[in-house]
């Protein structure tokens, strides 16, 4: 689950067994020398999480169990659902034939590559980037300002004192911007 | 001071933004280490926003005409930028005092990391919506995303605050409007690249979210269609990174699936089995109020987030209609939504 996409299980499933693996793969890393006392700790609290969001859940389950054994909820015959595993049994089974068919599919799409019948360099993938971004009128003469030297200059606005509020142009502008930095705009005009 | 750390550029794109824009200059040049050039893109405001913002000490530069995306407004400036780093933040939102600092650290850390991104909070937490956001940031930033960075693939280098190595924006470009989410499909492509994302904890961005539902649903239907077409995009390249395969997979398998339990499977149980099949919309609240109730804690907002749990669980309906109504437009009846509408 993450900002805008809902979840419910898989991806929650994924992440608590990534943080209780995460301590082995950091003994690696610091054999290796590639890790530190800050990603230990990281690795540490998360690991931590995972154990508090494991014991969470069964907890839960635990406390439903009691209260069912002991008449005070009396949930409906469910007997006929299908499956005699518990819900996160079927989780875990789906997580892992998911990542096993991504699996299978990477080395399938490397396979292909390799047989030269579908690329995917670098340029290919800049190059289809590149295409799809907005080139403006502005910029539109002067190769979406790639060519730095024949960039137009921008339009800039200022309501200081002695300025009229309207747009006038970055030349005259930067000379009167309070910015300490607008001699790192001023080169551009060459 | 800045001393011989790398030279920063920040892009603040701003469309109507007169309530706002003042607090996020201001945040800006206050830092700790602040950017060197602060550059506002007034893409066509009508409130003023340009004045205010070169009043609060930016350079604000204005495109003759609308570019009419935040995508379109950050790539027009980027030919202006001379620093070997450039920033982008979002022009309702404000910065920690040492964000630019630990974010400019840890892109010097290592040359081949092409953008650091931030922890984000909402700044406000009054309506239910805004509350709803609050508890989903802090599992997604306490939790999801510190292990995609303990593992080297942070999701997204968020758009409302991130940081680039120039080089790295100048070679794809910019930012792409191919998709409705810019800073995932530039994330995508830099991770293609080769390029490594960081995700760095202690620098916080908070920025102004949506507190009316209709605000979030716009927000949310670009979010999601936006999720979509970089699946679409990038699903053959992402698939000889294992990390990030598999978080992009599991996320839009949960996305799908969380969708359709909340919204079909579980109103259908409630007929058929009663009252009893509500629990289905509760039952993982445990597993999140953990890593959200750790992350408030550590911010002295423990009660705020106990009491904004509830209101996440609303949230998560409204994120599953829009994923779900997204996946079908897109999927099913292959209808391509590219409209930018702003929604925070």
């Amino acid at each position: 689950m993450g900002p805008g996409v809902p979840g419910m299980g898989i991806a929650s499933i994924f992440y608590v067994m990534a943080a209780l693996i995460s301590p082995l793969r950091e003994v690696v890393k610091s054999v290796r020398g590639e890790s530190s006392a800050q990603r230990w700790m990281a690795v540490g609290r998360q690991f931590a999480l995972a154990v508090g969001i494991v014991s969470s859940i069964v907890l839960l389950y635990l406390s439903i169990d009691a209260l069912v054994s002991s008449g005070l909820l009396s949930p409906p015959d469910v007997a006929d659902l299908p499956g005699h595993y518990p819900n996160w049994a079927y989780a875990v089974g789906i997580l892992i034939a998911l990542l096993l068919a991504l699996a299978l599919a990477a080395w399938v799409v490397k396979l292909r590559t390799r047989w030269g019948s579908i690329g995917d360099d670098a340029e290919m993938i800049a190059d289809a980037y590149r295409a799809s971004i907005p080139v403006h009128e502005d910029l539109r003469d002067h190769g979406n300002g790639r060519h730095r030297s024949a960039l137009p200059q921008p339009v800039i606005s200022l309501s200081g004192p002695g300025h009229d509020p309207a747009v006038i142009n970055v030349t005259t502008a930067t000379h009167h911007l309070p910015m300490r930095g607008r001699h790192l705009l001023e080169p551009i005009h060459a | 001071m800045v001393g011989a750390k790398p030279t920063l550029t920040c892009i603040i794109p701003a469309y109507n933004e007169a309530a706002s824009i003042r607090d996020t200059v201001e945040s800006v040049l206050s830092q700790s280490e602040p950017p060197e050039v602060v550059i506002v893109v007034d893409d066509g405001s009508t409130d003023g926003t340009g004045k205010l913002a070169e009043e609060a000490g930016a350079i604000v530069i204005r495109p003759s005409s609308g570019t009419g995306s935040k995508a379109g407004a950050q790539s027009f400036a980027l030919p202006y930028v001379k620093t070997p780093f450039t920033m982008v933040l979002d022009a309702d939102s404000v910065l920690s005092p040492s964000a630019v600092a630990e974010l400019r650290s840890a892109l010097m850390e290592d040359s081949e990391t092409a953008a650091a991104c931030s922890f984000v909070v909402p700044r406000s937490r009054r309506t239910i919506w805004e509350r709803g956001r609050y508890v989903e940031y802090l599992y997604a930033f306490g939790h999801g995303k510190q292990i995609q960075e303990i593992y080297g693939h942070p999701l997204i280098s968020s758009g409302c605050f991130s940081m680039y190595r120039t080089e790295w924006l100048t070679r794809v470009g910019g930012w792409s409007t191919r998709t409705l989410a810019e800073d995932m499909d530039l994330t995508w492509t830099l991770y293609r690249l080769g390029g490594t994302i960081r995700f760095v904890e202690g620098a916080i961005c908070e920025p102004i979210e949506p507190d009316t539902m209709r605000m979030m649903g716009t927000q949310l239907k670009r979010w999601s269609h936006g999720f979509i077409q970089n699946v679409r995009v990038h699903r053959r390249g992402v698939l000889q990174k294992p990390m990030l395969r598999s978080i992009i997979s599991v996320s839009f398998w949960d996305g799908m699936v969380a969708s359709l339990f909340y919204l079909t499977v579980i109103p259908a149980l409630v007929v058929v089995y009663g009252p009893w099949a509500l629990i289905g919309y509760v039952i993982d609240l445990p597993a999140i109020a953990v890593p959200v109730l750790f992350a408030a804690s550590k911010r002295r907002e423990f009660i705020h987030a106990l009491f904004s749990l509830p209101a996440f669980l609303v949230l998560r309906q409204l994120n599953a209609y829009h994923m779900l109504r997204a996946m079908f437009t897109e999927f099913v009846l292959r209808r391509r939504f590219d409209v930018y509408e702003k929604g925070h």
